[in-house]
Protein backbone atom coordinates (compact mmCIF):
# COMPACT_ATOMS: atom_id res chain seq x y z
CA UNK A 1 0.00 0.00 0.00
CA UNK A 2 1.73 3.16 -1.09
CA UNK A 3 0.98 6.48 -1.98
CA UNK A 4 1.03 7.13 -5.53
CA UNK A 5 1.98 10.54 -7.39
CA UNK A 6 -1.71 11.89 -6.06
CA UNK A 7 -1.46 14.48 -3.22
CA UNK A 8 1.97 16.08 -4.18
CA UNK A 9 2.74 14.85 -7.99
CA UNK A 10 0.09 16.17 -9.29
CA UNK A 11 -0.10 13.96 -11.75
CA UNK A 12 3.34 14.76 -13.02
CA UNK A 13 5.55 11.95 -12.48
CA UNK A 14 4.52 8.96 -14.00
CA UNK A 15 4.73 4.95 -13.26
CA UNK A 16 8.37 4.98 -14.50
CA UNK A 17 9.02 7.46 -11.74
CA UNK A 18 7.74 6.19 -9.32
CA UNK A 19 9.38 2.69 -9.83
CA UNK A 20 13.16 4.13 -10.30
CA UNK A 21 12.49 6.35 -7.33
CA UNK A 22 11.75 2.82 -5.20
CA UNK A 23 14.58 1.21 -6.55
CA UNK A 24 16.60 4.18 -5.60
CA UNK A 25 15.89 4.30 -1.91
CA UNK A 26 16.38 0.26 -2.20
CA UNK A 27 20.19 1.00 -3.10
CA UNK A 28 20.54 3.94 -0.79
CA UNK A 29 19.21 2.06 1.86
CA UNK A 30 21.41 -0.75 0.75
CA UNK A 31 24.56 1.81 1.28
CA UNK A 32 24.71 2.85 -2.53
CA UNK A 33 25.92 6.57 -1.96
CA UNK A 34 25.53 7.53 -5.78
CA UNK A 35 21.56 6.14 -5.79
CA UNK A 36 21.31 8.26 -2.88
CA UNK A 37 22.35 11.15 -4.27
CA UNK A 38 20.21 11.13 -6.91
CA UNK A 39 17.21 10.04 -5.36
CA UNK A 40 17.70 13.27 -3.24
CA UNK A 41 18.12 14.99 -6.51
CA UNK A 42 14.76 13.49 -8.07
CA UNK A 43 12.95 13.61 -5.28
CA UNK A 44 13.36 17.01 -3.79
CA UNK A 45 10.80 18.97 -5.45
CA UNK A 46 8.02 16.25 -4.26
CA UNK A 47 9.12 16.46 -1.03
CA UNK A 48 9.43 20.23 -1.45
CA UNK A 49 5.92 20.30 -2.59
CA UNK A 50 4.83 18.55 0.21
CA UNK A 51 6.30 21.25 2.92
CA UNK A 52 4.68 23.87 0.69
CA UNK A 53 1.36 23.09 1.48
CA UNK A 54 1.99 22.41 5.43
CA UNK A 55 4.09 25.72 5.60
CA UNK A 56 2.83 28.89 3.97
CA UNK A 57 6.17 30.66 4.02
CA UNK A 58 8.06 30.05 1.31
CA UNK A 59 11.84 30.20 3.52
CA UNK A 60 10.31 27.88 5.69
CA UNK A 61 8.88 25.30 3.22
CA UNK A 62 12.69 25.01 1.54
CA UNK A 63 14.13 24.66 5.33
CA UNK A 64 11.46 21.74 6.06
CA UNK A 65 12.46 19.95 2.62
CA UNK A 66 16.12 20.34 2.80
CA UNK A 67 15.75 19.09 6.74
CA UNK A 68 13.28 16.32 5.52
CA UNK A 69 16.64 15.44 2.77
CA UNK A 70 18.58 15.64 5.90
CA UNK A 71 16.19 13.04 7.49
CA UNK A 72 15.82 10.52 4.57
CA UNK A 73 19.48 10.49 3.79
CA UNK A 74 20.37 9.83 8.17
CA UNK A 75 17.55 7.29 8.49
CA UNK A 76 17.28 5.51 4.56
CA UNK A 77 19.97 2.17 5.93
CA UNK A 78 17.69 1.41 8.89
CA UNK A 79 14.34 2.09 6.85
CA UNK A 80 12.67 -0.53 7.31
CA UNK A 81 10.85 -1.29 3.76
CA UNK A 82 7.85 -2.14 5.29
CA UNK A 83 5.80 0.44 3.31
CA UNK A 84 6.77 1.88 -0.01
CA UNK A 85 9.85 4.55 0.23
CA UNK A 86 7.43 7.15 -1.47
CA UNK A 87 4.99 6.61 2.03
CA UNK A 88 7.87 6.86 4.31
CA UNK A 89 9.20 9.70 3.29
CA UNK A 90 5.64 11.63 3.48
CA UNK A 91 5.65 10.55 6.94
CA UNK A 92 9.71 12.27 7.13
CA UNK A 93 8.30 15.41 4.95
CA UNK A 94 5.52 15.59 7.45
CA UNK A 95 7.93 15.79 10.36
CA UNK A 96 10.27 17.99 9.08
CA UNK A 97 7.21 20.58 8.44
CA UNK A 98 6.04 20.23 11.80
CA UNK A 99 9.17 21.08 13.43
CA UNK A 100 9.62 24.04 11.35
CA UNK A 101 6.07 24.81 12.37
CA UNK A 102 7.06 24.62 16.10
CA UNK A 103 9.98 26.63 15.61
CA UNK A 104 8.03 29.48 13.46
CA UNK A 105 5.55 29.67 15.94
CA UNK A 106 8.42 30.13 19.23
CA UNK A 107 9.50 33.14 17.35
CA UNK A 108 8.46 36.43 18.38
CA UNK A 109 5.73 38.16 16.92
CA UNK A 110 7.64 41.06 15.92
CA UNK A 111 10.18 39.01 13.93
CA UNK A 112 7.29 37.59 12.06
CA UNK A 113 5.09 40.60 11.20
CA UNK A 114 8.21 42.09 9.38
CA UNK A 115 8.63 39.40 7.24
CA UNK A 116 5.11 39.07 6.33
CA UNK A 117 4.45 39.95 2.85
CA UNK A 118 0.56 39.86 3.58
CA UNK A 119 0.43 42.76 5.72
CA UNK A 120 -0.67 45.55 3.64
CA UNK A 121 -2.20 43.67 0.61
CA UNK A 122 -6.19 43.69 0.30
CA UNK A 123 -8.66 42.67 3.35
CA UNK A 124 -9.44 38.94 1.72
CA UNK A 125 -6.36 38.19 1.98
CA UNK A 126 -5.71 39.46 5.43
CA UNK A 127 -9.17 37.54 6.43
CA UNK A 128 -7.49 34.38 4.93
CA UNK A 129 -4.65 34.67 6.73
CA UNK A 130 -6.95 35.10 9.62
CA UNK A 131 -8.38 31.95 9.20
CA UNK A 132 -5.64 29.68 8.85
CA UNK A 133 -3.89 31.50 11.46
CA UNK A 134 -7.11 30.69 13.57
CA UNK A 135 -7.47 26.90 12.18
CA UNK A 136 -3.51 26.31 12.97
CA UNK A 137 -3.42 27.90 16.55
CA UNK A 138 -6.54 24.90 16.88
CA UNK A 139 -5.09 22.33 15.23
CA UNK A 140 -1.20 23.08 17.61
CA UNK A 141 -4.09 22.28 20.59
CA UNK A 142 -4.96 18.94 19.50
CA UNK A 143 -2.78 15.46 20.31
CA UNK A 144 -0.06 15.05 17.84
CA UNK A 145 -2.00 12.09 16.49
CA UNK A 146 -5.06 13.76 15.86
CA UNK A 147 -3.27 16.52 14.24
CA UNK A 148 -1.37 14.38 12.17
CA UNK A 149 -4.14 12.88 10.60
CA UNK A 150 -5.87 16.09 9.92
CA UNK A 151 -2.87 17.74 8.07
CA UNK A 152 -2.67 14.57 6.35
CA UNK A 153 -6.53 14.35 5.23
CA UNK A 154 -7.12 17.94 4.29
CA UNK A 155 -3.35 19.69 3.83
CA UNK A 156 -2.07 16.89 1.44
CA UNK A 157 -5.29 15.00 0.37
CA UNK A 158 -4.51 12.05 1.68
CA UNK A 159 -7.31 9.05 1.83
CA UNK A 160 -7.79 7.38 4.32
CA UNK A 161 -5.74 4.34 3.31
CA UNK A 162 -3.13 6.08 2.58
CA UNK A 163 -3.21 7.86 6.44
CA UNK A 164 -3.29 4.63 7.62
CA UNK A 165 -0.13 3.91 5.43
CA UNK A 166 1.69 6.99 6.73
CA UNK A 167 1.06 6.34 10.31
CA UNK A 168 1.30 2.66 10.07
CA UNK A 169 -2.04 2.35 11.80
CA UNK A 170 -5.41 0.63 11.33
CA UNK A 171 -7.72 2.19 9.12
CA UNK A 172 -10.29 2.51 12.08
CA UNK A 173 -7.93 4.21 13.67
CA UNK A 174 -7.10 6.88 11.60
CA UNK A 175 -11.08 7.53 11.41
CA UNK A 176 -10.97 7.45 14.95
CA UNK A 177 -8.26 10.01 14.89
CA UNK A 178 -10.06 12.08 12.31
CA UNK A 179 -13.50 12.28 13.84
CA UNK A 180 -12.32 13.35 17.13
CA UNK A 181 -9.79 16.16 15.94
CA UNK A 182 -12.68 17.39 14.28
CA UNK A 183 -15.07 17.56 17.40
CA UNK A 184 -12.13 18.84 18.73
CA UNK A 185 -11.32 21.28 16.38
CA UNK A 186 -15.17 22.40 16.38
CA UNK A 187 -14.86 22.90 20.20
CA UNK A 188 -11.87 24.79 19.83
CA UNK A 189 -12.71 27.14 16.61
CA UNK A 190 -16.52 27.48 17.85
CA UNK A 191 -17.51 26.18 14.43
CA UNK A 192 -20.35 24.50 15.87
CA UNK A 193 -22.70 24.36 12.35
CA UNK A 194 -25.76 24.03 12.92
CA UNK A 195 -25.24 22.54 16.52
CA UNK A 196 -24.39 25.28 17.97
CA UNK A 197 -24.45 24.12 22.01
CA UNK A 198 -25.13 20.41 21.65
CA UNK A 199 -23.01 18.36 23.04
CA UNK A 200 -20.55 16.67 20.93
CA UNK A 201 -18.75 14.36 23.91
CA UNK A 202 -21.97 12.54 23.98
CA UNK A 203 -21.57 11.48 20.52
CA UNK A 204 -17.76 10.64 20.99
CA UNK A 205 -18.63 8.07 23.56
CA UNK A 206 -20.51 5.81 21.50
CA UNK A 207 -16.98 5.60 18.62
CA UNK B 1 -34.02 4.80 16.56
CA UNK B 2 -29.99 3.56 16.31
CA UNK B 3 -27.67 6.21 15.88
CA UNK B 4 -25.03 6.58 13.59
CA UNK B 5 -21.22 6.61 15.16
CA UNK B 6 -19.67 10.08 15.05
CA UNK B 7 -17.14 8.05 13.05
CA UNK B 8 -18.74 6.68 10.73
CA UNK B 9 -20.18 10.26 10.35
CA UNK B 10 -17.19 11.72 9.67
CA UNK B 11 -15.88 9.17 7.63
CA UNK B 12 -18.44 9.47 5.31
CA UNK B 13 -18.31 13.09 5.28
CA UNK B 14 -14.68 12.23 3.72
CA UNK B 15 -16.34 9.47 0.92
CA UNK B 16 -14.72 6.97 3.03
CA UNK B 17 -17.00 4.99 3.99
CA UNK B 18 -18.04 1.30 1.76
CA UNK B 19 -21.28 1.80 -0.39
CA UNK B 20 -23.31 -0.49 1.49
CA UNK B 21 -22.82 1.61 4.92
CA UNK B 22 -22.97 4.93 2.89
CA UNK B 23 -26.66 4.14 2.30
CA UNK B 24 -27.70 3.36 5.77
CA UNK B 25 -25.66 6.59 6.90
CA UNK B 26 -27.36 8.58 4.20
CA UNK B 27 -31.07 7.32 4.59
CA UNK B 28 -30.56 7.81 8.68
CA UNK B 29 -29.14 11.43 8.45
CA UNK B 30 -31.76 12.08 6.85
CA UNK B 31 -33.78 11.21 9.72
CA UNK B 32 -32.57 12.09 12.27
CA UNK B 33 -32.01 15.66 13.31
CA UNK B 34 -29.17 14.43 16.13
CA UNK B 35 -26.89 12.76 14.01
CA UNK B 36 -27.64 15.75 10.85
CA UNK B 37 -26.29 17.84 13.52
CA UNK B 38 -23.31 15.72 13.79
CA UNK B 39 -22.91 15.54 10.08
CA UNK B 40 -23.20 19.42 9.79
CA UNK B 41 -20.70 19.87 12.53
CA UNK B 42 -18.37 17.57 10.62
CA UNK B 43 -18.61 19.42 7.37
CA UNK B 44 -18.50 22.90 8.94
CA UNK B 45 -15.11 22.17 10.34
CA UNK B 46 -13.58 19.65 7.41
CA UNK B 47 -14.48 22.60 5.00
CA UNK B 48 -12.82 24.90 7.25
CA UNK B 49 -9.55 22.53 7.37
CA UNK B 50 -9.66 21.71 3.42
CA UNK B 51 -9.86 25.49 2.66
CA UNK B 52 -6.62 26.65 5.41
CA UNK B 53 -5.08 23.44 3.74
CA UNK B 54 -5.53 24.81 0.14
CA UNK B 55 -2.56 25.89 -1.92
CA UNK B 56 -2.57 29.84 -2.10
CA UNK B 57 -3.27 31.10 -5.02
CA UNK B 58 -1.26 30.98 -7.85
CA UNK B 59 1.22 28.51 -5.76
CA UNK B 60 1.59 25.82 -8.55
CA UNK B 61 2.56 22.26 -7.12
CA UNK B 62 4.05 21.55 -10.84
CA UNK B 63 6.33 24.16 -10.58
CA UNK B 64 8.33 22.20 -7.65
CA UNK B 65 8.56 19.22 -9.80
CA UNK B 66 11.88 19.92 -11.31
CA UNK B 67 13.28 21.38 -8.67
CA UNK B 68 16.97 20.63 -7.12
CA UNK B 69 18.52 20.67 -3.67
CA UNK B 70 20.81 23.87 -3.10
CA UNK B 71 24.18 22.55 -3.28
CA UNK B 72 25.01 22.83 -0.01
CA UNK B 73 21.62 21.27 1.62
CA UNK B 74 22.49 18.32 -0.78
CA UNK B 75 26.20 17.73 0.25
CA UNK B 76 24.76 18.19 3.90
CA UNK B 77 22.15 15.85 3.43
CA UNK B 78 25.37 13.21 1.87
CA UNK B 79 27.31 14.16 4.93
CA UNK B 80 24.70 12.75 7.03
CA UNK B 81 24.41 9.89 4.53
CA UNK B 82 27.88 8.97 5.09
CA UNK B 83 28.15 9.73 8.88
CA UNK B 84 25.00 7.18 9.26
CA UNK B 85 26.63 4.55 6.97
CA UNK B 86 29.82 4.97 8.86
CA UNK B 87 28.41 4.32 12.25
CA UNK B 88 26.93 1.45 10.86
CA UNK B 89 29.87 -0.34 9.67
CA UNK B 90 31.75 -3.04 12.23
CA UNK B 91 34.74 -1.41 12.72
CA UNK B 92 33.21 1.70 15.29
CA UNK B 93 34.13 5.13 14.46
CA UNK B 94 35.85 7.51 17.13
CA UNK B 95 33.65 8.36 19.92
CA UNK B 96 32.04 11.56 19.90
CA UNK B 97 34.44 13.42 22.26
CA UNK B 98 37.50 12.32 19.35
CA UNK B 99 35.14 13.08 16.90
CA UNK B 100 34.59 16.30 18.39
CA UNK B 101 38.54 17.10 18.73
CA UNK B 102 38.94 15.65 15.36
CA UNK B 103 36.60 18.54 14.14
CA UNK B 104 38.27 21.08 15.67
CA UNK B 105 41.74 19.93 15.10
CA UNK B 106 42.89 17.14 12.64
CA UNK B 107 45.80 18.42 12.72
CA UNK B 108 46.18 17.64 16.44
CA UNK B 109 46.00 13.67 15.38
CA UNK B 110 49.49 12.00 14.68
CA UNK B 111 48.96 10.78 10.97
CA UNK B 112 50.11 7.52 10.63
CA UNK B 113 48.29 4.82 8.33
CA UNK B 114 46.75 5.33 5.23
CA UNK B 115 43.88 3.12 4.45
CA UNK B 116 43.20 2.82 0.70
CA UNK B 117 39.67 1.12 1.21
CA UNK B 118 37.89 0.05 -1.64
CA UNK B 119 35.15 -2.19 -1.56
CA UNK B 120 35.76 -5.06 -4.66
CA UNK B 121 33.03 -6.79 -6.98
CA UNK B 122 34.99 -9.71 -6.17
CA UNK B 123 37.24 -11.26 -3.54
CA UNK B 124 35.20 -9.07 -1.01
CA UNK B 125 34.56 -11.54 1.61
CA UNK B 126 38.33 -12.46 2.07
CA UNK B 127 39.08 -8.48 1.63
CA UNK B 128 36.14 -7.35 3.89
CA UNK B 129 36.96 -9.59 6.78
CA UNK B 130 40.47 -9.27 7.09
CA UNK B 131 40.03 -5.65 7.13
CA UNK B 132 37.85 -5.43 9.47
CA UNK B 133 40.32 -6.99 11.96
CA UNK B 134 43.09 -4.41 10.90
CA UNK B 135 40.38 -1.85 11.60
CA UNK B 136 40.90 -2.76 15.47
CA UNK B 137 44.51 -3.13 15.03
CA UNK B 138 46.73 -0.74 16.77
CA UNK B 139 48.72 1.72 15.09
CA UNK B 140 51.98 -0.41 15.75
CA UNK B 141 50.95 -3.59 13.65
CA UNK B 142 50.53 -0.74 10.48
CA UNK B 143 52.32 -1.87 7.52
CA UNK B 144 52.16 -5.30 8.42
CA UNK B 145 48.70 -6.64 6.91
CA UNK B 146 48.75 -9.09 4.83
CA UNK B 147 45.90 -7.88 2.91
CA UNK B 148 47.46 -4.23 2.21
CA UNK B 149 47.38 -4.88 -1.09
CA UNK B 150 47.07 -1.50 -2.60
CA UNK B 151 49.85 0.06 -1.19
CA UNK B 152 50.85 4.06 -0.98
CA UNK B 153 53.70 4.70 -2.80
CA UNK B 154 54.68 7.64 -1.09
CA UNK B 155 54.00 9.17 2.33
CA UNK B 156 54.01 7.52 5.93
CA UNK B 157 50.74 5.17 4.98
CA UNK B 158 51.77 2.38 6.24
CA UNK B 159 48.19 0.30 5.78
CA UNK B 160 46.42 0.26 2.94
CA UNK B 161 43.60 -1.95 2.07
CA UNK B 162 40.54 -3.16 0.25
CA UNK B 163 37.37 -3.02 2.25
CA UNK B 164 33.80 -2.66 1.48
CA UNK B 165 32.81 0.58 3.06
CA UNK B 166 29.05 1.10 2.68
CA UNK B 167 26.20 -1.13 4.19
CA UNK B 168 24.91 -3.08 6.84
CA UNK B 169 27.54 -6.16 6.43
CA UNK B 170 30.60 -6.20 4.73
CA UNK B 171 29.88 -9.08 2.62
CA UNK B 172 27.15 -8.59 0.51
CA UNK B 173 25.41 -6.26 -2.21
CA UNK B 174 28.30 -4.88 -3.40
CA UNK B 175 27.27 -3.68 -6.61
CA UNK B 176 29.16 -1.64 -9.83
CA UNK B 177 28.11 1.96 -9.50
CA UNK B 178 27.85 1.40 -5.61
CA UNK B 179 30.87 3.61 -3.53
CA UNK B 180 34.20 2.94 -1.83
CA UNK B 181 36.56 5.01 -0.09
CA UNK B 182 39.84 5.79 -0.20
CA UNK B 183 40.34 6.56 3.29
CA UNK B 184 43.44 8.44 4.34
CA UNK B 185 43.27 7.34 8.15
CA UNK B 186 44.76 9.22 11.10
CA UNK B 187 45.33 7.20 14.75
CA UNK B 188 44.98 8.81 17.57
CA UNK B 189 46.77 7.92 20.78
CA UNK B 190 44.71 5.40 21.60
CA UNK B 191 42.10 4.86 18.41
CA UNK B 192 42.39 5.00 14.99
CA UNK B 193 40.20 7.73 13.05
CA UNK B 194 39.00 7.53 9.81
CA UNK B 195 39.06 10.86 9.12
CA UNK B 196 39.37 11.27 6.01
CA UNK B 197 37.91 9.97 2.96
CA UNK B 198 37.52 9.75 -0.96
CA UNK B 199 35.25 8.44 -2.58
CA UNK B 200 35.75 6.08 -5.52
CA UNK B 201 33.94 3.46 -7.98
CA UNK B 202 33.58 0.40 -6.37
CA UNK B 203 33.97 -1.81 -9.52
CA UNK B 204 36.88 0.30 -10.51
CA UNK B 205 39.49 -0.39 -7.70
CA UNK B 206 41.10 -4.20 -7.66
CA UNK B 207 43.17 -5.61 -5.24
CA UNK B 208 46.41 -5.25 -7.31
CA UNK B 209 46.35 -1.94 -7.42
CA UNK B 210 48.51 0.48 -5.71
CA UNK B 211 47.94 4.61 -4.84
CA UNK B 212 50.27 7.19 -4.22
CA UNK B 213 49.01 9.92 -2.11
CA UNK B 214 49.74 13.56 -2.63
CA UNK B 215 49.05 16.89 -1.44
CA UNK B 216 49.42 19.39 -3.67
CA UNK B 217 49.35 23.41 -3.97
CA UNK B 218 47.76 25.06 -7.24
CA UNK B 219 46.65 28.16 -7.80
CA UNK B 220 42.85 27.53 -6.43
CA UNK B 221 44.47 26.30 -3.02
CA UNK B 222 45.32 22.56 -1.54
CA UNK B 223 44.55 19.76 -3.00
CA UNK B 224 44.54 15.77 -2.40
CA UNK B 225 45.74 13.34 -5.04
CA UNK B 226 45.67 10.35 -5.45
CA UNK B 227 46.88 8.35 -8.44
CA UNK B 228 46.50 4.71 -8.94
CA UNK B 229 48.87 2.58 -10.37
CA UNK B 230 46.80 -0.15 -11.84
CA UNK B 231 47.80 -3.57 -12.15
CA UNK B 232 45.33 -4.39 -15.07
CA UNK B 233 43.83 -2.25 -17.29
CA UNK B 234 40.32 -1.88 -16.15
CA UNK B 235 37.33 0.06 -16.25
CA UNK B 236 38.48 3.71 -15.98
CA UNK B 237 37.32 5.43 -12.53
CA UNK B 238 34.35 6.96 -13.26
CA UNK B 239 31.43 8.35 -10.84
CA UNK B 240 31.34 10.72 -8.14
CA UNK B 241 34.03 11.02 -5.49
CA UNK B 242 33.27 12.41 -2.18
CA UNK B 243 35.24 13.67 1.06
CA UNK B 244 34.78 13.54 4.22
CA UNK B 245 36.59 14.57 7.47
CA UNK B 246 35.45 13.54 10.97
CA UNK B 247 31.64 13.19 9.97
CA UNK B 248 31.36 16.93 8.40
CA UNK B 249 32.06 17.76 4.50
CA UNK B 250 35.26 19.04 3.40
CA UNK B 251 37.20 20.09 0.54
CA UNK B 252 35.15 19.29 -2.58
CA UNK B 253 34.12 16.73 -4.82
CA UNK B 254 36.79 15.85 -7.13
CA UNK B 255 38.03 15.19 -10.34
CA UNK B 256 39.03 11.73 -12.36
CA UNK B 257 41.67 12.10 -14.71
CA UNK B 258 42.61 10.26 -16.94
CA UNK B 259 40.55 7.53 -14.81
CA UNK B 260 43.56 7.15 -12.82
CA UNK B 261 43.56 10.10 -10.73
CA UNK B 262 41.34 11.30 -8.39
CA UNK B 263 41.87 14.69 -6.95
CA UNK B 264 39.78 16.48 -3.71
CA UNK B 265 40.27 20.01 -4.48
CA UNK B 266 40.04 23.42 -1.78
CA UNK B 267 41.57 20.92 1.04
CA UNK B 268 41.18 23.44 4.56
CA UNK B 269 44.97 24.88 4.83
CA UNK B 270 45.09 23.26 8.72
CA UNK B 271 44.78 19.53 6.56
CA UNK B 272 46.81 20.38 3.72
CA UNK B 273 49.41 21.36 5.62
CA UNK B 274 49.42 18.42 8.29
CA UNK B 275 48.99 15.99 5.77
CA UNK B 276 51.96 17.31 3.39
CA UNK B 277 54.00 17.09 6.69
CA UNK B 278 53.14 13.58 7.44
CA UNK B 279 53.30 12.56 3.43
CA UNK B 280 56.88 14.62 3.06
CA UNK B 281 58.59 12.24 5.56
Amino acid sequence: LGISSGASGRGTDGHAREVEREDLARRAGEGDRVAMESLLRADYGRILSICRRLLRGEQDAEDAAQNALLSIATNITSFDRKSRYTTWSYRVALNAALDEWRRRQRRPLGLLSGNEPTGTVQPAADAEVADRAAIEWALSKLPVEQRNALLLRHYLDLGYAEIAAVERVPIGTVRSRIARGRLALADLLGTAGAAPSSNPTQMEGQA
Amino acid sequence: MTHIETELISAWVDGCTESRQAERIEAHLAACERCAQVEARMRAVSAALSEAGAPAPGEAGARDGGRVPAPEALSRALGAYDESARRRRMWPGPSDSERRRLRLGPVAAVAAALLLLAGLAYGIDHIGVSSTRAGSAGPEQAGTHRSAAIKAAQGVASRVELRRVLGSSPCSGVGNGSTARIVVHLPGRRKNYRCFEVGAPIASLTPRDSARVRVMRGARGYRLVVRLARARSSRPLSGRLVATLGGSSVGYPSVVEGGRQVAITRLPQALARELRARLSR
